[in-house]
């Protein structure tokens, strides 16, 4: 937490260590976030990419009073809406239905994960979207249902009975399948 | 059945890290952005699949043909876009259960309210409010105390730029601001104020920018030849900002009454002259709106802030630039009659020829390319600069110990060395700086001078000054008696 502080303090100042170590920081935990909430690598690889670009260009006027850890999920929470919305505005590829489980499929260089990981991203893709993101910010991005409640503009209640309901139906889904 | 527990456990052991490639991509990214012009910066919300879209001739054709026939129907204005005023402007009326997209490439009011690509609607809450769109992940905030000036409104949304990620506001009534910032759905910044309004409808005109913020231009030096009306010359004694220009003043426009001759000098876009005051060479404005700050912000001087504070002064001095021999030349930020705003700082006057020389740079809006690095080359300024940023440091970690010491300040510079960032920051802390803050509390009057640089004061020109309320000022040799601070050299 503190160290959270001095790298807030020290990127603000220019640092260009301070970023490096803001990354390596936090660059897992969030990729993990935002394949939770997109299932899908190249989606969850431009988010990251669109957080830390313009967390790199931000550092003049970078001024946060809250946490680093939550500030960064919501904003990848944020990107991942973005592009779940543009992606309904986008034509479908004709080969799109071939691949119904992931695009991780395959060696992939680009990310480093196991079996059981894309298993559950792959069943967490199947909740409605509210639902995943309650259960992602919670169990992923380590956000409290408070922040989650701001974040989804709804009430506390509403947020856990989204987080609970997702929780079930994950349940169920990968009953069997682990 | 799993238990939940369990399920929640899987959850949370999901794990996923980026391999070599991800991280190699990614830190390039970030360090272009931070090394490199801002244009490469790839716009926000821009995906493959959305840049492979918009590169097909069809979408283009369909995108403009849509955006016209819809643009003759609903009346959608667009301003035209002045020398200055490189940004999208638009204005359009909506109507309660409207839904508006704010960005360029469709700002056309749709007469059904969907989600997707719109980012506004108008409803009759509070006498008229504006939304965004419900669950959307937008991002809209209003001024939290006093209204911006409509000319200031596009440097207000800057200033809260890096806030606007947490805003968790969804709507602004009229009554309570006529503006509001919004992050819009592809990643612009849209500042939109809020017209003539109803319960059933409302007139908005808002500019799209792109959030990255203004940088400046190039550095151009130029060398002047003092005016001597007695000896016109025939070398340049005047300049356009705008356009970079030199200019020759002609004997005829010289004989011409003070009026007649401003007016000339207006209609031939000459922002400043170069002439001999008080037995040394200085700029003259003409129609000019000029300020004066410490020597170290040619470097320290951020864009988007000059633009800020110049942006709202309409006050044109009639002080001359000065060169000042023999120290550090303060800097100057401008504002030309014609809006284009830079800053200014003079380099040093050949006397036997008669020529005063400056250096000054622009500042360009709409992703400007920050191009000045002549600054951090600077000899003279950057040690100035780097004081300056340390001494601020200096400032941060003492109101951090203060936090948690009762508002009282350290005792010594010892007590800070957990805060200090780096080994060398505090060698720098312990061995340059003349630390007064003992036995002060954050409750003192903010002039008091909390700790001073000793090593620059070797210069005999003067020194930076940290003040209680953070404040870093360059003092000038002969006001640092007045501060209570030796005036040189011992370091």
């Amino acid at each position: 937490m503190l160290e959270d502080e001095w790298l807030k303090l020290r990127f603000k100042a220019g640092s260009d260590d301070a970023l490096r170590r803001i990354y390596e920081k936090h660059r897992d935990r969030l990729l993990t976030l935002a394949m939770g909430l997109l299932n899908d690598s190249y989606m969850a690889e431009d988010v990251l990419h669109d957080v830390f670009v313009t967390l790199a260009q931000s550092a003049e006027g970078f001024r946060l009073r809250g946490s680093l850890k939550s500030y960064l999920a919501t904003c990848v929470a944020n990107r991942a809406r973005d592009r779940l919305r543009s992606r309904k505005h986008q034509p479908a590829s004709l080969d799109a239905g071939l691949d119904v489980t992931s695009d991780l499929d395959g060696p992939d260089t680009r990310t480093i994960t196991t079996e059981q990981s894309r298993l559950v991203s792959a069943a967490m893709e199947q909740l409605p979207y509210e639902q995943r993101e309650a259960v992602a910010l919670h169990l992923n991005g380590n956000l409290t249902f408070k922040q989650i409640a701001r974040h989804q503009g709804v009430s506390i209640s509403t947020t856990k009975g989204r987080y609970r309901y997702g929780l079930q139906k994950l349940r169920s889904t990968l009953n069997g399948k682990l | 059945m799993k238990p939940m527990k369990e399920t929640r456990r899987m959850v949370k052991d999901m794990s996923f890290a980026t391999g070599p490639e991800m991280d190699e991509h990614l830190w390039r990214a970030m360090d272009e952005q931070r090394h490199q012009p801002e244009d490469m910066t790839p716009r926000r919300g821009e995906t493959r699949a959305w840049r492979i879209l918009m590169n097909s001739k069809i979408a283009k054709l369909a995108v403009a043909a849509v955006i016209v026939v819809a643009a003759l129907a609903v009346g959608v204005e667009q301003f035209a876009r002045t020398k200055q005023d490189k940004t999208h402007a638009f204005s359009a009326e909506i109507q309660a259960n409207m839904a508006l997209d704010l960005d360029p490439k469709g700002a056309i009011p749709l007469r059904q309210t969907q989600p997707g690509d719109l980012d506004v609607t108008w409803d009759g809450e509070d006498g008229g409010t504006l939304r965004i769109m419900p669950g959307s992940s937008l991002r809209l905030c209003t001024p939290s105390k006093h209204q911006p000036e409509a000319d200031q409104a596009l440097l207000w949304a800057y200033s809260i730029l890096a806030e606007m990620p947490e805003s968790t506001t969804t709507s602004v009534s009229a009554r309570q601001s006529r503006f509001a910032a919004i992050l819009t759905s592809d990643g612009n910044l849209a500042v939109v104020q809020i017209g003539d309004y109803d319960e059933n409808k409302a007139r908005l005109q808002w500019q799209v920018e792109d959030p990255t913020p203004p940088g400046y231009g190039p550095v151009q030096v130029v060398t002047l030849t003092c005016l001597d009306p007695e000896k016109p010359s025939a070398q340049p004694c005047a300049i356009d900002f705008d356009t970079g220009q030199t200019s020759v003043i002609p004997a005829q426009a010289l004989s011409l009454p003070p009026e007649d001759l401003l007016d000339w000098l207006q209609q031939n876009g000459i922002d400043a002259i170069a002439r001999v005051a008080d037995d040394s060479g200085s700029l003259v404005g003409a129609g000019l709106v000029v300020q004066d700050l410490d020597p170290g912000y040619w470097v320290m001087g951020r864009a988007l802030n000059i633009r800020h504070s110049m942006a709202g002064i309409a006050y044109e001095s009639r002080d001359p630039i000065l060169y000042r021999e023999g120290q550090f030349q303060r800097v100057h930020p401008f504002k030309t009659r014609e809006g284009g705003i830079g800053i200014l700082q003079m380099r040093g006057m050949d006397r036997a020829e008669r020529t005063l020389q400056f250096r000054y740079k622009m500042v360009q809006g709409d992703s400007a390319i920050a191009l000045d690095n002549t600054g951090q080359k600077d000899a003279e300024l950057t040690p100035i600069h780097a004081s300056a940023t340390w001494l601020a440091d200096l400032g941060k970690y003492v109101l951090l110990y203060a936090g948690g010491h009762e508002d009282r300040l350290p005792q010594s510079l010892e007590e800070l060395r957990d805060y200090a960032k780096s080994d060398e920051n505090y060698r720098w802390m312990v061995h340059d700086v003349e630390y007064l803050g003992a036995g002060l509390t954050c409750a003192d009057p903010f002039s008091t001078v909390v700790a001073y640089d000793r090593a620059l004061l070797a210069s005999g020109k003067g020194t930076n000054v940290l003040f209680l309320d953070s404040r870093i000022e360059f003092v000038e040799a002969e006001r640092l008696a007045t501060l209570g601070l030796p005036a040189v050299t011992e370091k």
